[in-house]
């Protein structure tokens, strides 16, 4: 599995885990995303069961296993959480945060050894000692109970499935053509965000911050330039409910 | 690399708990996966010893010898640590497949303990379930005695390659003119090894957590 760091400050960095040559074939390519301070780490969205030995092994070389304190999930998926049983029994005292609304279903997982930190429908921020990011509501994108993870310091949105591509082979972690890429992020976008609404609610909100990299799930990392790029475009899309038949979710 | 205070925060950590094998292999793999970009750099420090030697003609002829000897335990050095990497990694991931599978048997025998006709429709599965729990344990008792056995070797590589620092500043202080820099090179060696050492026993530290 690739691991590097991807963002750095004093207080912190930002680490890339993904793109694994030994991932099972047929599940969905995953970026997950680690941020080490001096003595915790928070893993975003950790994966999947099937990612699970790989991400542990990725994560072991950035953290003894004692400071990795603290898990995020976006939302309930299995490809965002579905390792969640395991990593309860890997750590020795693991926060997991994750919607208050989820709750009841993220805990079918298993949890026997984490403490579940609900957040609620107006977002909460992470408090890792060195820095404290910002859960932002991303409600129906897709997800009914949603975050985005925004670090001030650094000016990243882990967006989670907003702007999520899916593209064939081995592409590089950043986008270098964004015309390009909207092929393989449109209909992502418009099958999977069910709400217009929802949508240009977030986009609203999120011109409002300060954000030098947008970091999905699925895909390419934005940068500079491109995140603006990405807002404009998501905001011009027919999503979901807005399509009129079958054939425009295609 | 992990130092001793940090160890034992990670068995403390835990509790009454113990540390799960898959972590205790996946730390292993990485504090030992760390002795590959050292014996790296020890085997560079050896080639630029060898350069020096070369431009010291008869001066070098001692330290000779001794580079080619430390190059070929560095590169030994990282064998070891590349099948040990490996295999580490494959008995964390054997576990946690275990995990899973010990589970599935768990359930399985409280529906079968229901009642007479659930036992002998799962009898097949448990049993399925039985072998390959077998098989599991016996593929990481291999894999136990295969790591043993290459962190023995790495064990007397590094030992070897810290046995030539002494001869290795006998040499520097007879090259005349070029003392100083084969010194230098030997100072380099002998913090490399140090660094060797200390993350082989870093490693072992963390497998007496299992």
């Amino acid at each position: 599995m690739l691991s590097k760091v991807l963002w750095e400050a004093a207080s912190h960095k930002w680490i890339y885990c993904g793109r694994d040559p030994e991932k099972v074939s047929g599940i969905i390519d995953t970026n997950q995303y680690l941020i080490r301070t001096a003595n915790r780490m928070l893993i975003l969205d950790p994966g999947g069961i099937e990612l699970f030995s790989a991400m542990l092994s990725s994560a072991l070389t950035w953290a003894p296993v004692h400071e990795i304190t603290d898990l995020f999930a976006s939302h309930q998926d299995p490809d965002i959480i579905s390792s969640l049983g395991l990593w309860d029994q890997a750590l020795p005292e693991p926060r997991l945060h994750a919607p208050a609304l989820w709750e009841g279903f993220i805990r079918h997982f298993g949890m026997e050894h984490t403490q579940y930190v609900r957040i609620p429908d107006e977002g909460a921020e992470i408090d890792l000692g060195d820095v404290t990011v910002q859960c932002i509501p991303a409600h129906y994108l897709h997800s009914s109970g949603n975050f985005n993870i925004y670090d001030p310091v650094l000016k990243v949105l882990m967006s989670g499935d907003i702007g999520a591509a899916l593209e064939p082979g081995d592409p590089p972690l950043f986008v270098d053509d964004f015309d390009k890429h909207t092929r393989y992020m449109q209909g992502f976008h418009r099958r999977w965000m069910p709400s217009n609404t929802a949508k240009n609610d977030w986009v609203r909100r999120i011109r409002q911050l300060d954000i030098k990299y947008m970091a999905p799930q699925h895909g390419r990392i934005f940068e500079g330039d491109d995140v603006k790029r990405f807002l404009d475009w998501f905001e011009a899309l027919e999503v979901g409910t807005a399509l009129r038949d079958n054939s425009e979710t295609q | 690399m992990l130092d001793e205070s940090q160890i034992q925060a990670i068995a403390q950590s835990y509790g009454e708990r113990q540390p799960p094998d898959f972590v205790v292999s996946a730390t292993v793999a990485s504090e030992l996966g760390q002795i590959i970009e050292l014996a790296k750099r020890l085997s560079l420090s050896s080639k630029n010893a060898n350069v020096i030697t070369l431009r010291a003609g008869d001066w070098g002829l001692g330290f000779t010898g001794l580079t080619q000897f430390i190059d070929e335990y560095a590169r030994r050095t990282i064998d070891c640590a590349r099948r040990i990497n490996i295999t580490s990694r494959a008995i964390s991931r054997r576990s946690v497949r275990n995990l899973f599978d010990l589970q599935v048997q768990n359930r399985i025998r409280k529906v079968s303990d229901r009642s007479d006709s659930n036992r002998e429709m799962l009898t097949p599965c448990q049993e399925m379930l039985t072998s390959r729990v077998a098989a599991a344990t016996e593929e990481s008792e291999d894999n136990s005695r295969q790591l043993m056995r290459d962190i023995s070797e790495m064990k007397s590589c590094i030992r070897a390659l810290a046995s030539m620092v002494p001869i290795c500043r006998i040499e520097a202080a007879r090259a005349g003119p070029y003392k100083d820099s084969l010194s230098t090179i030997a100072d380099v060696i002998e913090s490399q090894t140090h660094k060797l050492q200390k993350a082989l026993g870093s490693g072992q530290r963390v497998l007496e957590l299992a």
